[in-house]
C-alpha cells in the first residue's frame, strides 16, 4: 500500500464520517436520546484523530505527484488549501466534542452551549470537507469536470488566503523568529501534556491510591490543551518543511503512536471502567495494562519526535 | 526586535491563552 | 578555554558527538527530553493543583511524586552534562546557556521550597492553602517555561556549533 492509496482510503473518514456523525447528532436531538448523542460526540473525536493521517497522506501524495505531467498542480493546490481549512475545523469540532464528553462524564449531562458549538462547528466542517472532496476529485477524475480548462485556470480562493498551505509555509519559513518560537511552544506543550498523562496513568498503576480517578480526570483538559498546542505547532512545522517529515520513517511512527495515545485519552474520558476506580481502589488489571501501554506510547511519541533529525537521515 | 525578545513575548502570549482556556474549561466542570 | 577544549576532546565527549551510533548524541538528547518532560510536566501538574484546578485531588498524596521528580532531575542533569561536555567550548561561551541554567536553578529551588513549605505541612488537606503556596506554583510554572524557551533558543542565539 503506497501513500496515495492510504490517502484514498482514509479520506473517506473526514468526509463520509462527519456526515454520519452530524446526522446522528441531529437525530439525538429529535429522539432526545443521550446514548445517540454520546456516540456522535465520540465519533467526532475519533474522526478528528484519523483526519491527521488522512491529511498527512494527502500531503505525502502531493509531494510525490508534484512533478507528474498528468496532474495539474493548480488543482492539487486548491484541494490542499481546502483540506487545510477543513482539517482545522475538523480538529476544532473534535476538541469541542471531547469537551462535551468530559463535561458529560463529570456533570452527568453536557452543557447546551457546548453542544451547540459542536453542532455549528461540525456543519461547517461537513461543508468544508465536501468542498475538499470535490476539489480532490478534480485532480484525477476529469470526467466529473463540466469545464476542464476552467478548473485548471480557476483562481478564486477556496479558503481565507492567510490559511492557505502556501501562506502558512511562507509565514513559517519567511521570518527567522517563527521556527524557534514554534519549537519552544512545542516543548512547553509537550511537558504540559506529559505531566498530566503521567499523573493520570500512574494513579491507574497504583500511585496516590487515596485519590479517586475522577479527581485526576479533572486535569485531562490541560493535557488536551497541550496536545492542541502541539498539533498546531506540529502542523506549522510540516507545512513549512514537508519533505523533512513526510519522507521520514520516524515521523510515521510518531504519528501512529500519537493516534493510539489519543484514542487512549478518549477512552479515559468516557469509559465507565476507569471512572469507577474510586478513592482507595486498586484498578483492575485491564486498566493497569492500558495505563502502562499509554505511558509507553507517549514516551514513544517523544522518542520518535526527538529522533526525527537522526533516524530520518539514516534512511 | 531581538530574536529572544520576540520568541519570549509570543511564548508568553500562547501561555496566557492556554491559561485562560484552561481556567474557563475547568470552571465549566463546576456545578 | 584550554580546559574546555580538553573536555570537549576527551574520549567520552568525542564518542557522544561523533560516535555515529544512535545511542550517543541522539539518545542522550532523548533522555534529556524525557527527563524535562517528566520533571517540568509533573511539577507543572502539581502547580496546577495548588492553583486550585482539580480541587478533589488531595494534596498530601502528591508528595509521593517527589522521588520521581528528583529522579527525572538526575536524568536531565546527567544527560545535560553529557551534552555540555560534547560541546563545551561553544555552550559555555553562550549567554543563553547561562540564562537557561539560572532558570533551571530557580525552578529546582522553587520545587524544594514547595516540598518544605507546602508539602511539609502534615495538615495540608485540612486547611486552606496559604497565598505563598499559590505564588510558588505560579513562579514554578514561569521558571520552567523560561528554562524551556532558553533551552530551545540555545540552538539559535550566541555561538552555535553544528550540534542541535
Amino acid at each position: 500500500m503506497n501513500t496515495p492509496h492510504v490517502h484514498l482510503l482514509l479520506n473517506h473518514v473526514p468526509t463520509v464520517g462527519t456526515i454520519i456523525a452530524v446526522a446522528l447528532l441531529i437525530l439525538s436531538f429529535i429522539r432526545k436520546n443521550d446514548g445517540l448523542r454520546r456516540v456522535s460526540l465520540e465519533l467526532f473525536c475519533v474522526i478528528a484523530l484519523v483526519t491527521l493521517p488522512a491529511y498527512l497522506s494527502g500531503l505525502g501524495t502531493a509531494l510525490q505527484f508534484e512533478q507528474r505531467p498528468d496532474v495539474v498542480k493548480a488543482i492539487m493546490d486548491r484541494h490542499h488549501d481546502a483540506a487545510v481549512f477543513g482539517s482545522i475545523f475538523m480538529v476544532l469540532t473534535g476538541g469541542a466534542a471531547w469537551l462535551c464528553l468530559w463535561q458529560q462524564r463529570r456533570l452527568g449531562r453536557s452543557k447546551a452551549g457546548m453542544i451547540g458549538t459542536v453542532l455549528v462547528l461540525s456543519v461547517v466542517t461537513v461543508a468544508a470537507m465536501a468542498r475538499t472532496a470535490n476539489l480532490g476529485g478534480e485532480i484525477r477524475h476529469p470526467e466529473i469536470l463540466l469545464d476542464p480548462d476552467a478548473a485548471a485556470a480557476a483562481t478564486a480562493e477556496v479558503a481565507p488566503s492567510f490559511l492557505s498551505a502556501a501562506a502558512i509555509a511562507k509565514f513559517v519559513t519567511g521570518h527567522t523568529w517563527v521556527w524557534p518560537t514554534m519549537e519552544a511552544v512545542h516543548f512547553i506543550g509537550l511537558w504540559l501534556l506529559f505531566g498530566v498523562v503521567v499523573l493520570v496513568n500512574l494513579r491507574m498503576l497504583g500511585m496516590m491510591k487515596s485519590a479517586s480517578f475522577a479527581a485526576v480526570h479533572r486535569l485531562l483538559p490541560w493535557a488536551v490543551l497541550g496536545l492542541g498546542v502541539n498539533l498546531t505547532t506540529g502542523m506549522m512545522f510540516v507545512l513549512g518543511a514537508p519533505g523533512q517529515y513526510l519522507e521520514n520513517i520516524a515521523f510515521f511512527w510518531k504519528m501512529g503512536l500519537l493516534l493510539l495515545a489519543g484514542l487512549d485519552v478518549l477512552y479515559l474520558t468516557v469509559f465507565d471502567a476507569p471512572w469507577a476506580v474510586g478513592a482507595g481502589d486498586e484498578a483492575p488489571p485491564l486498566e493497569k495494562a492500558m495505563a502502562a501501554s499509554a505511558l509507553v506510547m507517549w514516551v514513544g511519541v517523544m522518542y520518535f519526535g526527538r529522533m526525527l533529525p537522526f533516524i530520518g537521515n539514516a534512511f | 526586535m531581538s530574536l529572544a525578545l520576540t520568541v519570549s513575548l509570543i511564548v508568553l502570549g500562547v501561555v496566557a491563552l492556554v491559561a485562560v482556556l484552561g481556567y474557563l474549561i475547568d470552571r465549566s466542570a463546576e456545578q | 578555554m584550554d580546559f574546555l577544549l580538553r573536555l570537549e576532546q576527551s574520549g567520552f565527549a568525542t564518542w557522544v558527538r561523533e560516535g555515529g551510533t544512535i545511542w550517543g548524541y541522539p539518545f542522550i538528547l532523548f533522555c534529556h527530553t524525557l527527563g524535562l518532560g517528566t520533571l517540568a510536566g509533573v511539577n507543572g501538574s502539581i502547580d496546577l493543583r495548588i492553583l486550585g484546578f482539580a480541587p478533589q485531588l488531595p494534596l498530601a498524596p502528591l508528595k509521593r511524586f517527589f522521588p520521581l521528580l528528583w529522579g527525572a532531575f538526575a536524568v536531565t542533569a546527567a544527560s545535560g552534562t553529557a551534552l555540555l561536555v560534547a560541546d563545551a567550548t561553544t555552550k559555555l561561551a553562550s549567554p543563553v546557556f547561562y540564562v537557561k541554567m539560572v532558570f533551571v536553578a530557580l525552578a529546582i529551588a522553587n520545587l524544594q521550597l514547595l516540598k518544605t513549605h507546602v508539602f511539609g505541612n502534615p495538615r495540608l488537606d485540612e486547611q486552606n492553602l496559604p497565598g505563598s503556596a499559590r505564588l510558588l506554583a505560579v513562579t514554578s510554572l514561569l521558571f520552567w517555561i523560561a528554562a524551556t524557551t532558553a533551552g530551545r533558543l540555545m540552538a539559535y542565539l550566541g555561538p552555535v556549533s553544528g550540534l542541535k
